[in-house]
């Protein structure tokens, strides 16, 4: 059974946000990792890094980074003089991509898929899950990633609503853990049980800051 | 298949993961025992709605019945942290390349198997650490992964024994 729009379930607190849609300032350094110069910069290293076969244009890696096409170009070029990434024309278009020859390629994924790419390695594994009908990132690093401080998240918390295969999902929880290096724990909920909101459990997860997970699987099938 | 479980066993052992221990029959063939016991225990709490022992001991069964196959090959999982995915891990690794086991039973039919069971430390987890609920679903498929083992891996096991 079908809940209620997650948006009518969360009310004003929600934060919808997916890799390539985001709202939310990303100017300052990211509080989730603060060793970055910027959110933007770090999501678009995110998004290149972590998928090297991965080629975008200014104005995708402009949405992706949450800033203007100039601010993107300025980011591009500074991370194209430091050897992280590379460019080439197709016709007037512009696409840049992981230089993974450099010293730095394979640290920084370490560093990136630790503290941004949750986001996207998990919403990717889980559009390939039958059967979820939504997805959301809640607890710490959710809180993190969303521009509180605090300690470093341990885990990821995922919460699942759905009816997805049980074999599939906890495959896909392997694949994430062992793209992530970080523990993923997943929840899964009925959408049903979502909808009523019983438990203290998930009276929490809808009222504090989640990450709604991009399902739509745009990036493993662009 | 996870990139981890790709891991061979001597980079297992060189990783410090696993320990050498003497080959013995008895234990091997005891443990593949015990592992049938726990196949018809968990039957039988499923049957009378104990979800979370049903699932407990099979999922120990499926453990058991890898650790004999490590056993087989002179390896164990040190008793640190994470000991349990080692133990599956080091069962996967035998079934990599191993003539002998794609000649009984199907390598890749197998290695499957344990990378379900392997699987099955999330639900586990679930249960354990965050209080959750184990449904009648999840039983089921412990019960016949710990059935498909049972299949699949003592033959292996046996033929690495008869050496």
């Amino acid at each position: 059974m079908a809940g209620p729009p997650l948006d009518t379930v969360l009310g004003p607190c929600v934060i919808r946000l997916t890799y390539y849609k985001v709202c939310h300032v990303y100017s300052a350094a990211p509080a989730l990792l603060p060793v970055f110069r910027s959110e933007a910069q770090a999501r678009i290293l995110a998004a290149l890094l972590l998928d090297p076969s991965r080629e975008a244009s200014i104005a995708d890696l402009a949405g992706l980074g949450g800033i203007r096409p100039p601010n993107a170009l300025r980011e591009v070029n500074r991370l194209i003089g430091a050897g992280l990434l590379k460019d080439r024309r197709v016709g007037r278009t512009r696409l840049v991509s992981a230089d993974v020859s450099s010293p730095y390629h394979q640290p920084l994924v370490q560093i990136l898929a630790r503290s941004f790419g949750p986001v996207l390695v998990i919403g990717d594994e889980l559009a390939a899950v039958p059967g979820i009908e939504q997805a959301l990132i809640f607890g710490s690093w959710a809180t993190r990633f969303l521009g509180q401080p605090g300690p470093q998240p341990g885990d990821v918390d995922v919460l699942v609503i759905g009816a997805p295969p049980g074999r599939d999902l906890r495959r896909a929880n392997a694949r994430m853990e062992d793209a992530l290096h970080i523990p993923v724990q997943i929840t899964t909920v009925s959408s049903s049980e979502w909808a009523a909101a019983e438990s203290g459990f998930l009276r929490e997860v809808q009222t504090k800051p989640s990450i709604t997970l991009d399902l739509t699987g745009s990036r493993q099938h662009r | 298949m996870t990139p981890a479980r790709h891991t061979p066993l001597s980079k297992l052992a060189a990783g410090g993961h696993l320990e050498q221990v003497p080959v013995d029959s008895a234990t091997c063939r005891e443990l593949v025992h015990q592992a049938r016991n726990h196949a018809l225990t968990a039957v039988a709490a499923r049957e009378i709605g104990d979800f979370e022992g049903a699932f407990q001991i099979a999922y120990d069964g499926c453990r058991k019945v890898c650790l004999a196959l490590a056993l087989a090959y002179g390896v164990r999982a040190k008793g640190d942290t994470g000991h349990h995915a080692t133990t599956f891990n080091a069962a996967a690794a035998t079934l990599s390349g191993n003539a002998a086991a794609a000649t009984l039973s199907g390598n890749a039919a197998a290695r499957d198997l344990v990378d379900d069971a392997t699987d099955l430390r999330f639900v586990r987890a679930g249960s354990e650490y965050r209080a959750e609920k184990i449904t009648l679903a999840a039983v089921n498929d412990a019960i016949d992964i710990l059935g498909g083992l049972l299949a699949a891996l003592p033959p292996v096991m046996d033929a690495r024994l008869a050496k």
